[in-house]
């Protein structure tokens, strides 16, 4: 019997180097993967999505008018990050079990598809998802701050006016309290922190790609990502807190394993700052922007790393 | 990677390259948590040639579906040696000219029969008007014209395995590999398929069958071997294989009965035993298909054959 491996002294035999990756290959998996998820009616959240901002909108009676403007931010971001999570963990856990479980993966891997393609691409189905359905979220919040937004500004000169009691009021004070309005209105900044929510979700679904080529289960995979995402948004109070509390080398390791296998997510948490009228910089949505890849990058060759010689 | 690459694009393959090679091939699976080797295949050798129907039979968990799983690069061999076409069959490469229809196969139910097609199409590089020319062509060689816009999730299991055959064949490969492709289909739908094997012989394509069917692996392959525990017990031409050396056999039609009684005498006189004598039997397989065909309505009288 030849006692030599099939593949001995060679690269693992289903490795292709990245340029080799064909990029219409990847379209045509990363579309199965986005048809796959919308025929699965993931969309009808959007209508949860509208009707809650909708409520939100009408109840501007309980604000103050700036308030409400930050509220209808507020509550629309956090709907979208709730939403993008979810989608991040539950659309990604499904694929890669689901495709083996039903062999669909030994007909798509036995045609010339490199491993790395099929992972990109349904990777990239997922980001497709997300892109598409914070495109629509965000996008209808804009048109309801941009509806709001006059009748805040109204409301603004009405204080000032009252405030004035009677006296003359100047163009430049009324100026400013448009401004005021502007402030907490419309920016390129809401772009960033949509952005950002992006980002951290394609982070998060990378994480969960990984999880699955090792998990046996989506069930599995849908719990440890979450986790991964819960212990990801600690990452700061894990090294305060190892910083802190001299909690001797078993602890020190114990917070700095954590703090090296966790991705930060806590990094793309720019929202908050970004709806109460700061701005980001560009030179930080750059950041931001290398963090992400680079975390999805990281991931993605991880779970590479796993399934090239995984047994099907 | 170059390297390996360039080595790829010498390989141009020949008439002597066999479509299939597998050299003293060793798969042993280590469950996890379990120190226990469970070996799957053991020292298995065989090759299948260009344009020949290669039967592969064996019992449930004898090395059938991963000796196939190794060919298409699905798992890797512990040991041992498998070519496609002169190409390492762990490459990526080797499986440009394969096509692979599982047992039991599943496609995204989300999808129709037609988009399936197109999927596959697109994954082995056929695209625009070469992919639109070859959809309905292969929707019409298996019979699914009619179901080509329903979701598969409502396809019956003989439906799933012929649009499995079609996706296996989508990209006109050298080498198809069947994994019991009549598994749960009717007779109907099995004779179909048979027929699909045998034209794809007859075009010169390569055929590895794994099937439970031992009926339609004589009746459509050249050769075949049976796997026991893993191991390579018999191998060779279907021919060479069933025929019993010992025993010969006629066929006599329009004989009187004192014939029959003649052979014997004859048969007992050169110190022969007569093993068997009697009609010739049909087998169940034609009998099922003649009786359940769709007759065109009869106009001279009702037949009974």
């Amino acid at each position: 019997m030849t006692e030599t491996h099939a593949n001995a002294g060679t690269a693992p035999a289903h490795v292709v180097p990245v340029w080799e990756v064909s990029p219409i290959r990847l379209w045509v998996l990363a579309r199965a993967t986005f048809v796959q998820l919308v025929r699965m009616k993931v969309f009808y959240f959007l209508l949860i999505f509208v009707a809650l901002v909708l409520v939100v909108a009408a109840a501007g009676l309980f604000w103050l008018p700036t308030e409400h403007l930050i509220a209808i931010k507020r509550w629309s971001f956090g709907a979208m990050y709730l939403f993008t999570m979810v989608y991040s963990i539950s659309a990604t856990a499904l694929l890669l079990p689901r495709d083996l479980e039903d062999r669909t993966l030994y007909t798509i891997l036995s045609k010339p598809v490199p491993r790395i393609e099929y992972l990109i691409g349904r990777l990239c189905g997922v980001l497709l998802l997300n892109a598409v359905a914070l495109a629509a979220m965000f996008l209808a919040m804009c048109l309801l701050v941009a509806w709001k937004m006059p009748a805040v500004e109204q409301q603004l000169v009405q204080q000032l006016l009252h405030g004035a009691a009677g006296e003359a009021v100047s163009l430049n004070e009324v100026n400013q309290a448009k401004a005021e309005a502007a402030r907490y209105g419309l920016s390129t900044s809401l772009l960033w922190a949509v952005w950002a929510l992006y980002l951290k979700a394609s982070v998060v679904s990378a994480v969960t790609l990984f999880i699955s080529t090792i998990a046996s289960s989506s069930l599995f995979t849908i719990v440890s990502s979450a986790m991964v995402v819960f212990i990801g948004h600690f990452h700061q109070l894990i090294l305060d807190f190892w910083k802190v509390n001299e909690t001797g080398w078993f602890g020190g390791l114990i917070g700095r394993l954590l703090v090296i296998v966790f991705p930060n997510l806590s990094l793309f948490d720019v929202v908050d700052e970004v709806i109460t009228g700061t701005s980001l910089s560009f030179g930080a949505g750059l950041q931001l922007t290398g963090m992400g890849l680079f975390y999805v990058a990281l991931f993605v060759l991880v779970a590479q790393l796993v399934f090239v010689d995984k047994e099907l | 990677m170059e390297r390996r690459k360039s080595s790829e694009s010498l390989q141009v393959p020949n008439e002597a390259t066999p479509a299939v090679l597998v050299e003293h091939l060793t798969k042993v699976f280590q469950p996890s948590l379990s120190r226990q080797k469970v070996p799957a295949v053991v020292d298995l050798s065989f090759r299948v040639g260009q344009g020949e129907v290669y039967g592969l039979i064996g019992p449930n968990g004898s090395g059938k579906s991963t000796t196939m799983k190794v060919i298409l690069g699905l798992v890797q061999a512990t040991s041992g040696r498998t070519e496609v076409f002169g190409i390492d069959s762990g490459k990526v490469g080797s499986r440009r000219d394969v096509g692979f229809l599982p047992e039991n196969p599943y496609f995204y139910k989300h999808m129709t029969g037609r988009e399936t097609l197109e999927f596959y199409g697109k994954l082995c590089g056929i695209h625009g008007a070469q992919l639109r020319e070859r959809v309905p062509e292969l929707l019409a060689l298996v019979g699914l014209e009619s179901a080509a816009g329903r979701p598969i999730a409502g396809y019956s299991k003989g439906m799933l395995q012929r649009i499995g055959l079609a996706q296996a064949i989508v990209h006109r490969p050298r080498l198809v590999v069947l994994d019991e492709p009549t598994a749960g289909v009717d007779p109907r739908g099995s004779r179909h398929i048979r027929d699909l094997i045998l034209q794809m012989k007859a075009e010169g394509t390569s055929v590895i069958l794994s099937s439970h069917l031992l009926e339609q692996v004589q009746e459509v392959c050249d050769r075949a071997g049976i796997i026991y525990k893993g191991r390579m017990v018999l191998e060779g031409r279907l021919e060479d294989l069933t025929q019993l050396q010992q025993q010969m056999e006629y066929v006599v039609e329009g004989g009187p009965p004192e014939l029959a009684a003649e052979i014997q005498t004859l048969v007992e006189r050169a110190g022969a035993k007569l093993v068997s004598a009697g009609h010739p039997r049909t087998t169940l397989e034609k009998l099922f298909l003649e009786s359940t065909e769709d007759k065109e309505p009869a106009t001279g009288g009702t037949r009974h054959d």
